[in-house]
């Protein structure tokens, strides 16, 4: 038999283990990109990190395959989230250079995704609430998602009691950093993470009572979360996982664009989540794209020390991700109609 | 008179078996004779690399002949250096003769870059269009005549690689392929539309073989000369490890956004193997493609992977997207719409030129540069994504077989 016909038979030939049937060319491509990642994590001066970390940056790259798998049958789409996610650069700075642990939150959160969708009916509305204000009380980088689960409750995929369980756990844990965080004299509004700040400004006023641009900051988000939950109230969103990763993804942008004392870990989780985007919307591509970029090169500050370009620059481009999002999330409620109707 | 020369122009002229109106002839005469002349006039600039570089190997060739290949002072692939030897051999001066040489290649690749559009489009107005703009294009006219370099050499090997997988001569196009290979590591840049064709079923496994013969036909003589072998086969991995003072050098790519000066020997590991993983993802995704393989494809897959790899592996040089600016004319002759993507490729390949060899930072930041070489990776990488939806384009190839690669 001719060696390049067998070849090219095996690549797409398919193979079954048990319940799993797979074609040789999917299962090359686990195995392979899942070395390719391991060796992306070796050049480093500190090495692997521990092998819990790097079981965490697997579980998440393996949820959000399923994930996808949930949402659209796709088998190849799944296999590609998984390769895309365990060789994304955010992931290598966080976990590798940095020895953070951003990937527990986003691996936590797609499992709460992964329950609002697997589990149909309150079971799976609770499970989510269960972990989501988990994450909440763990970091208040998650606070952003507070309004994505509020879009949730005006469009009756959360009931009024989980929202007031997550709207709990998120209040308390945002109110204890920020009572700590105003009163603790930092010299920063933004730690490397490209927002509002490096537009404006980001030196922190010193010898001062009060830190007028932090506190109008935090006051300013929470007055437009209000005012964009009010609008977004006015009409309805479908929820499709689409639609609800573009909720979460542009509350959760749109918080951290204002929020002051935000570090680079704040753009992990929204990486991650851009990156599932991308493969429910394709034609999006620029969004996760952009969203990097601007994800790593908060990243590349914080252990360089400086940036190759102003940070401005990315906050610029995150501010029209973000612009673009919202303008999507409005197109899907409908608002616009209903606005010009009830004016 | 007047009228003879009217007449003249609209008679037809044979050269071989080409025949050309008179017209044609004759701007194809003054594009040539105008590119001949700004390269004459050129070619006395001395830039750094001859003075650092080529002249003391060309001493070391001078002083010890043929047996100075036995040394480990160059880091090039042994066949330029032959090149050199050679012309330690002529009576005329070095670097003339050197750019000489070099300014040839460029004709003759801009031929086969004309004959590559005529093969995809058949005209002859693209054909000759393409001729001259390669002629003409800044980072052309700088690379040989200018600084003294030699991309065109594996440039034109590629170009008539790919000229003869189109004609379906595959053993001819995969003995240039390996020629390029034993000349440039450059060459491997594109390697994956190979591995796509082999899916496709246009090339055969055995083709591939060609790669390595000629690497080591090309090692050969210099092997004799008494350079040992091991050195010889590691000679590409020696050149990756120099350069290493920065992560992009004067190329605008990822590195320029995110940072060129820090990291610089682990972003070389990871930057590869990151590499790796995304060349794996497209792959595996063409792979499943529903796509007919035309000309145009085949043309498209050389400028995205030529795009795609530079844009992420490290240490990249300002003239490493030489052969992707050739490839992306050919492919903005057959798409009319993507020519605005040519003419910024040339400009972002020629501001790297101009701060090497002025010695002066550019006014635009290549940071920004970069952004725009990402949104020219982009618009191609979309092209590409769209070929095979393009329902209008399919049926039009389904009723015209020349547009395919016969299989």
């Amino acid at each position: 038999m001719n060696v390049d016909h067998m070849l090219r038979e095996l690549l797409f030939r398919k193979f079954r283990l048990g319940k799993l049937s797979f074609e040789f060319l999917e299962a090359l491509l686990a195995v392979c990109i899942t070395g390719a990642a391991y060796l992306l994590r070796t050049p480093f001066e500190k090495g692997i990190p521990h092998w819990t970390y790097v079981l965490a940056e697997w579980y998440l790259a393996l949820a959000a395959a399923v994930l996808i798998q949930c949402f659209t049958g796709s088998r190849k789409k799944a296999l590609g989230t998984y390769a895309v996610l365990l060789i994304l650069p955010a992931a290598v700075a966080d976990g590798t250079i940095l020895r953070g642990n951003a990937c527990v939150g986003a691996l936590l959160f797609l499992c709460a995704l992964l329950f609002l969708e697997r589990f149909r009916g309150q079971s799976g509305a609770w499970l989510f609430t269960l972990v989501t204000a988990a994450l909440l009380l763990w970091s208040v980088k998650y606070a952003g998602l507070l309004i994505g689960c509020a879009v949730l409750w005006q469009n009756r995929r959360l009931r009024i009691e989980q929202l007031f369980v997550l709207l709990a756990a998120g209040g308390a844990r945002f109110f204890a950093a920020y009572r700590a965080w105003l009163q603790a004299g930092y010299t920063l509004l933004t730690f490397h993470w490209p927002n509002i700040y490096e537009i404006v400004g980001k030196e922190a006023v010193q010898n001062q009572p009060v830190e007028p641009a932090a506190v109008i900051g935090l006051f300013l988000t929470m007055g437009l979360s209000v005012l964009l939950l009010y609008l977004l109230g006015m009409g309805k969103i479908e929820m499709t996982p689409v639609q609800i990763l573009r909720i979460f993804l542009f509350c959760g942008l749109f918080a951290g664009y204002f929020l002051p004392y935000v570090d680079q870990t704040y753009g992990y989780l929204f990486g991650v989540l851009a990156i599932l985007y991308f493969m429910l919307a394709p034609g999006e591509f620029l969004v996760p794209m952009l969203l990097q970029i601007v994800i790593y090169a908060g990243y590349q500050e914080c252990f360089n020390g400086t940036s190759m370009m102003p940070m401005a620059v990315f906050s610029v481009i995150q501010f029209l991700v973000t612009l673009w999002l919202g303008r999507r999330l409005l197109e899907d409620s409908g608002v616009g109609r209903v606005w010009r109707v009830k004016s | 008179m007047d009228r003879y020369i009217r007449g003249w122009m609209e008679k037809e002229v044979s050269i071989g078996k080409q025949k050309l109106q008179g017209e044609e002839f004759l701007v194809l005469t003054v594009l040539t004779v105008l590119a001949v002349t700004v390269r004459v006039l050129v070619r006395s600039f001395v830039a750094d690399d001859w003075s650092i570089y080529w002249s003391s190997w060309l001493l070391e060739l001078e002083t010890k002949g043929f047996r100075a290949l036995a040394g480990n002072f160059y880091d090039y692939a042994p066949p330029v250096m032959y090149l050199l030897y050679l012309i330690t051999l002529l009576p005329i001066n070095a670097m003339t003769a050197f750019k000489g040489f070099c300014c040839l290649l460029e004709f003759a690749g801009a031929a086969v870059i004309a004959g590559i559009v005529m093969e995809c489009t058949k005209s002859r107005r693209r054909a000759q269009f393409a001729y001259g703009l390669f002629l003409f294009l800044p980072t052309v006219i700088l690379n040989a005549a200018v600084w003294s370099q030699c991309d065109i050499i594996y440039t034109f090997l590629i170009l008539c690689s790919v000229f003869f997988l189109l004609k379906d001569r595959t053993w001819t196009g995969m003995w240039f392929y390996g020629a390029a290979f034993a000349v440039k590591l450059q060459t491997l840049f594109i390697f994956p539309f190979l591995v796509i064709l082999w899916v496709r079923r246009k090339i055969k496994l055995k083709h591939f073989a060609t790669i390595p013969v000629m690497y080591f036909l090309g090692i050969f003589p210099a092997w004799l000369a008494g350079r040992p072998f091991s050195e010889l086969i590691g000679i590409y991995a020696f050149q990756g490890s120099k350069d290493r003072w920065s992560l992009s050098i004067k190329f605008p790519n990822i590195y320029q956004i995110i940072g060129n000066q820090h990291f610089l020997d682990e972003y070389v590991s990871a930057g590869m193997y990151l590499v790796l993983g995304i060349l794996m993802i497209v792959m595996f995704w063409m792979a499943y493609q529903q796509v007919r393989v035309t000309k145009e494809y085949v043309i498209l897959m050389v400028v995205f992977f030529g795009l795609l790899t530079t844009y992420f592996i490290p240490h990249m040089h300002e003239r490493y997207l030489y052969l992707t600016d050739a490839f992306l004319l050919i492919y903005a002759m057959i798409r009319r719409r993507r020519f605005p993507l040519f003419i910024a490729a040339g400009f972002l390949s020629v501001v790297g030129y101009a701060e090497y060899l002025t010695k002066k930072a550019p006014a635009v930041p290549y940071g920004i540069l970069a952004f725009v070489q990402l949104a020219v990776l982009v618009v191609i990488g979309l092209d590409l994504y769209r070929f095979p939806q393009c329902r209008a384009e399919r049926e039009k190839l389904d009723t015209e077989e020349e547009g395919r690669i016969p299989g």
